[in-house]
């Protein structure tokens, strides 16, 4: 069956040749035309609209990635913000004194050095986290954070299991925690005994009576501190006098 | 030589020998008597090499008859007294609690200011106090006196002396101080050191036989100290106001 019409067939008789440098020159002109920074004459340009379309969409990408980041950053730190420490302690602090690097050898008894728990630094090397009143405390290289600078009850806030193993320590000898450059203290096998009861728990992992009991004692401690030295002017606990009347009366 | 000057050599040797041996003698009595300054009488032993800075941790450890209860919390710290020229600190470093006094010293060696911070648990505070008020803080010490000693001991290879010092209460605080350096304001800061003319290496409050809290320095620096020691804390602290009227309230 014949689809095409006769008038192109009629045409086709009449067909010329274009001009041989025809096809040259249109080359060269197109080359001519790239050189000066004109548009293609093939491709056409978009319109600006267009333009404005895939920047907008590109400040969306920007700024989702941004959004993204921050919130990596903010749940990498919520991680690291969380502490092994029940929610419902009161938690304490260690600052100050301003940092020092003298040699000021300290005051460990020499035979009990084995037992040494060296706590560098909990004043001074110790950085605020962004954001966070939170200060770490360094025990053989391991970080373990403080708050409030209260050492008793950041100790007796650990969670079965979570203690550090210098806590549950039996011997009879002290260990010691240096707090800064000047500052070491002791912990007596009295108190680690203590703290090793509070972390006592049940098949069910609850606390036992006897843990009960000496987080009781430890909190009503605080509290008769907090009453006898921070409500009265005149006690002193600095004061050897009025420490002694204190802690020798209890 | 006339025979008359020897007879005359003869009679005076043995006096002059013999009136030496007494004079002696009565100096020994004399170191053997303890001697007591009363507050306002000025100190006569000698304050030997005085020191511009001086930094002295003690040890504290609680003796306690029956269950130590509160005192262990505190048995185990540590107390650092820190001076430097004309500004000193000291500070109290427990499980229970961590407190600083900051002090400053006018040129006329007259306590300028003193600000109280308690640097540890939820209510962290300070408190500052003028000459008059900090005189109010440790008015137990007004009619204080001390009584030195020639008993002697040796720590941190210092010999050290005995001294009493009594309140008007009748309460007495022992302790043992070097004579070999001294610092006015390390002096200044503890008032129970005012008196003592050297730097009090050991202490110890006893309210009775068996209960006793005993203050040992373990270290002793004149090592330069860095001035954030002395800087006090702002940040994050209530601010409360000493009233004189036994207690301490917030503005």
């Amino acid at each position: 069956m014949k689809t095409t019409p006769d008038i192109f067939e009629q045409l086709k008789d009449h067909s010329t040749l274009p001009p041989p440098h025809l096809f040259d020159m249109v080359v060269k002109k197109i080359q001519s035309d790239k050189l000066n920074g004109a548009n293609d004459p093939v491709i056409p340009t978009l319109p600006a609209r267009n333009k404005n379309v895939f920047s907008i969409n590109r400040h969306y990408w920007a700024a989702a990635a941004c959004v993204l980041v921050i919130l990596s950053g903010w749940l990498v730190y919520s991680t690291i913000a969380k502490t092994p420490q029940r929610k419902d302690n009161n938690n304490f602090a260690v600052q100050q004194p301003g940092e020092t690097n003298t040699t000021v050898t300290n005051g460990i008894a020499a035979n009990d050095k084995k037992k040494n728990v060296v706590v560098r630094n909990v004043a001074i090397t110790t950085k605020k986290q962004a954001q966070s009143n939170m200060v770490w405390m360094v025990i053989n290289d391991e970080k373990i954070p403080v708050t409030d600078n209260d050492l008793l009850f950041t100790f007796a806030s650990y969670l079965p299991g979570k203690a550090p193993a210098f806590l549950l320590d039996e011997s009879k000898e002290n260990i010691y925690i240096r707090v800064d450059s000047y500052s070491a203290i002791a912990l007596t096998p009295e108190i680690r005994a203590m703290m090793k009861r509070m972390y006592e728990v049940r098949r069910n992992h609850k606390p036992t009576a006897r843990a009960r009991r000496e987080r009781r004692k430890l909190e009503r401690w605080k509290k008769e501190d907090q009453s006898h030295f921070d409500k009265k002017i005149d006690n002193n606990p600095v004061d050897p006098f009025d420490l002694g009347d204190f802690i020798l009366d209890k | 030589m006339p025979l008359s000057y020897y007879k005359l050599l003869l009679v005076l040797c043995p006096a002059f020998i013999t009136g030496r041996m007494q004079s002696q003698n009565d100096s020994s009595l004399l170191q053997r008597d303890s001697m007591v300054i009363h507050k306002g009488i000025p100190v006569v032993a000698e304050k030997k090499n005085p020191v511009s800075t001086l930094v002295v941790s003690y040890d504290i450890v609680i003796t306690k008859s029956r269950e130590a209860g509160i005192a262990a919390t505190y048995n185990g710290g540590t107390k650092t007294v820190f001076a430097d020229n004309n500004k000193a600190r000291i500070r109290l470093v427990s499980l229970m609690r961590i407190q600083s006094i900051f002090l400053t010293r006018a040129q006329t060696g007259s306590i300028d200011k003193v600000v109280i911070v308690k640097e540890s648990g939820k209510e962290k505070y300070r408190v500052d106090l003028s000459q008059p008020q900090w005189n109010l803080y440790n008015i137990k010490y007004n009619d204080d006196s001390i009584e030195l000693l020639e008993d002697s001991t040796t720590i941190l290879e210092h010999t050290c002396k005995k001294a009493i010092l009594r309140l008007a209460n009748g309460k007495k605080l022992t302790l043992y101080y070097t004579a070999d350096i001294y610092n006015e304001t390390f002096a200044a800061a503890e008032p129970s050191f005012a008196d003592v003319p050297g730097v009090v290496l050991k202490y110890e409050y006893a309210a009775d036989k068996s209960n006793i809290i005993t203050y040992t320095a373990s270290d002793i620096s004149l090592l330069p100290v860095d001035k954030k020691v002395f800087s006090v804390p702002t940040k994050g602290y209530a601010v409360k106001k000493f009233s004189s009227k036994d207690s301490m309230t917030t503005p």
